[in-house]
C-alpha cells in the first residue's frame, strides 16, 4: 500500500489531467468517474427509449378497441419495455451510481479492475442495438413478454435469438461490474474503514453485487438451454421431446426473484444515505439494516415460485412459498422503520433529494403492501396475470428503484458537476413525477381487482375510465421526465457554486473531496476513524 | 494505474476476482442442475402429476382393496401432428391394488411416416405419485408409417398410499410431434 502511495507520488501535479480527445477520454476511460457518467446517460436514455414504448402501451389502450397498433406489436412493446427498462435503464443506472460513489464512499482511488470497467460498460450498447433491431427483423421484436417463457419462445422469430445473445452480453457486463464493485470494496477501503464503517449504499451495493454472481450466471444458463431447444435439437422445455415448460419458469425465477432486489437494494441504500443527510442525524440502527438487507438477500433464494402460485403446484409447495415470502416484509419492515425513526426528531428539511427519499419510503411501502396481498396465494389466483401486478411492480419498481436514483441523482449532482441544481425545478419535477405515477398506476389496482388481465391490447368497455386515468397520467409522467434532462443538462452547464459538503455537515468521505470531484481522488488514502 | 489494497480483509484482489469468477462459472452449472434436479425432485414427490412406474411382479404381488376410485382417460393429438388419438377405454372403476388395462387409438391421417411422442399427466397431482404403471407408450418415440393405426396399452395399477378423499382421477395423453428430434 504505501509503495503505491510513493508510485504516485511523483504525478501529483498534473492530478486534473483528463485524457484529450472524445475517443480517448470516453471510449478508452478507465476512470470510475467517467465510467460512471457514461453508465448514467446510458441509463437515462434507455429510460426515454423504454418510456416512448409504454406511450404506445398506454396510447393504444387510452379506449377499447385497436386504434393505433396490432395486438402483435402492442406485445412487442409490452415485451420490449420491460427488458429495456429492467436491463437497459435499471440496473446500469444503479451500476453508474455505485462506479461514482463506492471509490468516493470507501477512500479508494478508482475502482479495483478500471480496465474490465471500461469493457461492462462498452458491452452494453452493443447489446441494445442488437436487442432494438430485433424490431427489424422478419416477425419483429420479442413478443413472449420479458420472462420469455418457453415454449412460447422456442416457437418466436429469430428476434428471440437476438434479445439471448443480448442478454447474454448484458450478462457478462453485469458479472464483471458485480466482480469490480466487490474487489473495490473488499481491498480498497481506506484504512480504519472496517465494513461495519462502511456507508450504507456500499453495503447494499456489495449485498446487490453476490445476487448478481449468484443469479446471472442461472439467467444466462436459461436463455442457453433456450438457445439449443430452438436450434440445437435440445429438449430441455420442449414436451415434444419430452421436455418440462414449467422446468423454464422454476430456473427464470429463481433468476428473477433476486433480480427484483437486485433493483431495489440499490434504491434502499441510496434512501439510507439521503434521508439521514437532512434529517441531521445518523442513520438509526445502521448494524439492523446490514443485517436485513443480507436478510432480504438470502430470503430472495427461497420465494421464486411465487410467480408461479397457478401452474399447479401442491399445496405443501404454495404454503412453503406463501410463508416465506411473507417472511421478507419482516427485515423490509425493519429497513422502513429505520428510516422512519431516522426522521423522528430530526431537523428536517425538504430540498429535493429528501422529498425524492420520503416519497420512495411511502410508495414503497404501497407497493410492499400489494405484494405482500399478492403473497397470500389462494388470493393471487385471483390477481395473478392482472394490472394488480402491474400496478404492484410499477410501485416498487418505479416508485421505488426509479425515484431513488431521481433522488440520489440530485443529492449526488451538486459533487458530480460543482453546481448547485434549481431547486425550485427539482421540487416541481418530485411533484409532477409523484402526481403523474399515482394517477397513471393506483387506478391499475382497481383494473386487476376487477380482473382486467395484462399484455393485451383491447379491454372489455367498463374498464374504459380507469385506463385514461392510466393513460393521462402515463403521459404527464413522461413528459415530467424532459423537465428532469433540463434541470441535469443546465447544472452541469453552470448554476451556483457547490461546496465541498454541499448539504449542511453532511457524513461521508464523499463530501470531504472538492465540488466536483476532481478527476482523480484519493491518490493518498483519507484516514478513517 | 496500479491499485492495490489498501486496507480490507487481506485477500490479494487477483485471487478474488478468480474466486468470484469461478463462483459465477458454477452459478452457471447450476442453472443447468437444475434440470436433473428438478426432474428427480418431480420423481420422489410426484410434483407435477408425475406418475411412477413399478415392475410386472410387484403389480401382480399386490393386494386390492376394497376401494373404488373412478379413471377417466382423456387424450389429445397436438395441432402440428396430423394424427388421430383418442382412448378406447373412456373409463374405468378401480380398484385400488388391482392391476388394470387401458388402452387407446391412434393413427396417422397424412401420407408421410411420422415420430411421435406422447406425455403425460395426472390430475389431481397429488395423485400421480401413486399412478404406478407397469407398461405405458409414454416417453418413447412411436413411428406411424402412412395411414397405420395403432392400438395402445397402458396397464397401471394405485397403490394403496393414495390419499383417502381422491375417489376419482384422470389420466390425460398428450401426442407431440416429435420428427425434430427423430434417431435421437
Amino acid at each position: 500500500m504505501s509503495e503505491t502511495a510513493v508510485a504516485h507520488g511523483h504525478d501529483h501535479h498534473d492530478h486534473d489531467h483528463k485524457p484529450s480527445g472524445f475517443f480517448r477520454r470516453w471510449c478508452m476511460s478507465t476512470n470510475h468517474k467517467d465510467i460512471g457518467t457514461l453508465y448514467l446517460i446510458f441509463s437515462l436514455t434507455m429510460l426515454f427509449v423504454g418510456g416512448a414504448m409504454a406511450l404506445v402501451i398506454r396510447a393504444e389502450l387510452w379506449q377499447p378497441g385497436l386504434q393505433f397498433v396490432d395486438p402483435h406489436f402492442f406485445n412487442q412493446m409490452t415485451t420490449m419495455h420491460a427488458l429495456i427498462m429492467v436491463f437497459g435503464a435499471v440496473m446500469p443506472g444503479f451500476v453508474g451510481f455505485a462506479n461514482w460513489m463506492v471509490p468516493l464512499m470507501v477512500g479508494a482511488p478508482d475502482m479495483a479492475l478500471p480496465r474490465m470497467n471500461n469493457w461492462s460498460f462498452w458491452i452494453l450498447p452493443f447489446a441494445f442495438t442488437i436487442l432494438i433491431i430485433s424490431f427489424f427483423v422478419p416477425g419483429g421484436a420479442p413478443a413472449a413478454g420479458w420472462t420469455l417463457y418457453a415454449p412460447l419462445t422456442i416457437q418466436g422469430g429469430m428476434s428471440v435469438d437476438m434479445a439471448i445473445v443480448a442478454i447474454h452480453m448484458m450478462g457478462i457486463s453485469s458479472i464483471m461490474g458485480a466482480i469490480n464493485i466487490i474487489v473495490t470494496t473488499l481491498n480498497m477501503r481506506a484504512p480504519g474503514m472496517t465494513l461495519m464503517k462502511m456507508p450504507m449504499f456500499v453495503w447494499t451495493w456489495l449485498i446487490t453485487a453476490f445476487l448478481l454472481i449468484a443469479v446471472m450466471p442461472v439467467f444466462a444458463g436459461a436463455v442457453t438451454m433456450l438457445l439449443t431447444d430452438r436450434h440445437f435439437g435440445t429438449a430441455f422445455f420442449n414436451p415434444a421431446g419430452g421436455g418440462d415448460p414449467v422446468l423454464y419458469q422454476h430456473i427464470f425465477w429463481f433468476f428473477g426473484h433476486p433480480e427484483v432486489y437486485i433493483m431495489i437494494l440499490p434504491a434502499f441504500g441510496i434512501i439510507s444515505q439521503i434521508i439521514p443527510t437532512f434529517s441531521r442525524k445518523p442513520l438509526f440502527g445502521y448494524s439492523s439494516m446490514v443485517f436485513a438487507t443480507a436478510a432480504i438477500a438470502f430470503l430472495s433464494f427461497i420465494v421464486w415460485a411465487h410467480h408461479m402460485f397457478t401452474v399447479g403446484m401442491p399445496l405443501q409447495g404454495e404454503l412453503f412459498f406463501m410463508y416465506a415470502t411473507m417472511l421478507i416484509s419482516v427485515p423490509t419492515g425493519v429497513k422502513l422503520f429505520n428510516w422512519v425513526t431516522t426522521m423522528w426528531r430530526g431537523s428536517m428539511t425538504f430540498e429535493t433529494p429528501m422529498l425524492y427519499a420520503i416519497g420512495v419510503v411511502f410508495l414503497f411501502t404501497m407497493g410492499g403492501l400489494s405484494g405482500l396481498m399478492l403473497a397470500i396465494t389462494p388470493a393471487d389466483f385471483q390477481y395473478h396475470d392482472t394490472y394488480f401486478v402491474v400496478a404492484h411492480f410499477h410501485y416498487v419498481l418505479f416508485a421505488g428503484a426509479v425515484m431513488a436514483m431521481m433522488g440520489g441523482a440530485f443529492f449526488w449532482l451538486p459533487k458530480w458537476t460543482g453546481h448547485m441544481y434549481n431547486e425550485t425545478l427539482g421540487k416541481i419535477h418530485f411533484w409532477l413525477t409523484t402526481i403523474f405515477f399515482n394517477i397513471t398506476f393506483f387506478p391499475q389496482h382497481f383494473l386487476g381487482l376487477a380482473g382486467m388481465p395484462r399484455r393485451y391490447a383491447d379491454y372489455p368497455l367498463q374498464f374504459t375510465e380507469f385506463n385514461q386515468w392510466s393513460s393521462f397520467g402515463a403521459f404527464g409522467l413522461g413528459l415530467s421526465q424532459l423537465l428532469f434532462v433540463y434541470i441535469v443538462v443546465s447544472t452541469v452547464r453552470g448554476g451556483k457554486k457547490a461546496t465541498t459538503e454541499v448539504w449542511d455537515n453532511p457524513e461521508g468521505l464523499e463530501w470531504t473531496v472538492p465540488s466536483p470531484a476532481p478527476f482523480h481522488t484519493f491518490d493518498q488514502p483519507p484516514v478513517v476513524r | 494505474m496500479s491499485t492495490t489494497q489498501t486496507s480490507g480483509i487481506g485477500l490479494r484482489p487477483d485471487k478474488l476476482v478468480i474466486q468470484l469468477t469461478v463462483i459465477a462459472v458454477v452459478m452457471f452449472g447450476f442453472g443447468y442442475a437444475l434440470v436433473p434436479l428438478y426432474e428427480a425432485f418431480c420423481r420422489v414427490t410426484g410434483f407435477g402429476g408425475k406418475t411412477d412406474v413399478i415392475a410386472e411382479v410387484e403389480a401382480q404381488q399386490a393386494i386390492a382393496l376394497n376401494r373404488d376410485v373412478a379413471v377417466t382417460f382423456t387424450s389429445h393429438s397436438h395441432t402440428s401432428l396430423p394424427w388421430e388419438f383418442r382412448p378406447l377405454t373412456k373409463g374405468l372403476d378401480v380398484k385400488v391394488g388391482e392391476v388394470q388395462d387401458a388402452y387407446f387409438y391412434v393413427k396417422n391421417y397424412s401420407n408421410r411416416p411420422i415420430t411421435g411422442l406422447s406425455t403425460f399427466n395426472v390430475t389431481p397431482p397429488r395423485a400421480g405419485f401413486h399412478f404406478k404403471k407397469t407398461e405405458c407408450f409414454c416417453f418413447t418415440q412411436q413411428v406411424l408409417q402412412p395411414g397405420e393405426e395403432r392400438e395402445m396399452l397402458v396397464r397401471f395399477m394405485l397403490d394403496s398410499a393414495l390419499p383417502e378423499d381422491v375417489h376419482e382421477l384422470t389420466l390425460s395423453y398428450t401426442f407431440f410431434d416429435n420428427e425434430k428430434y427423430a434417431g435421437k
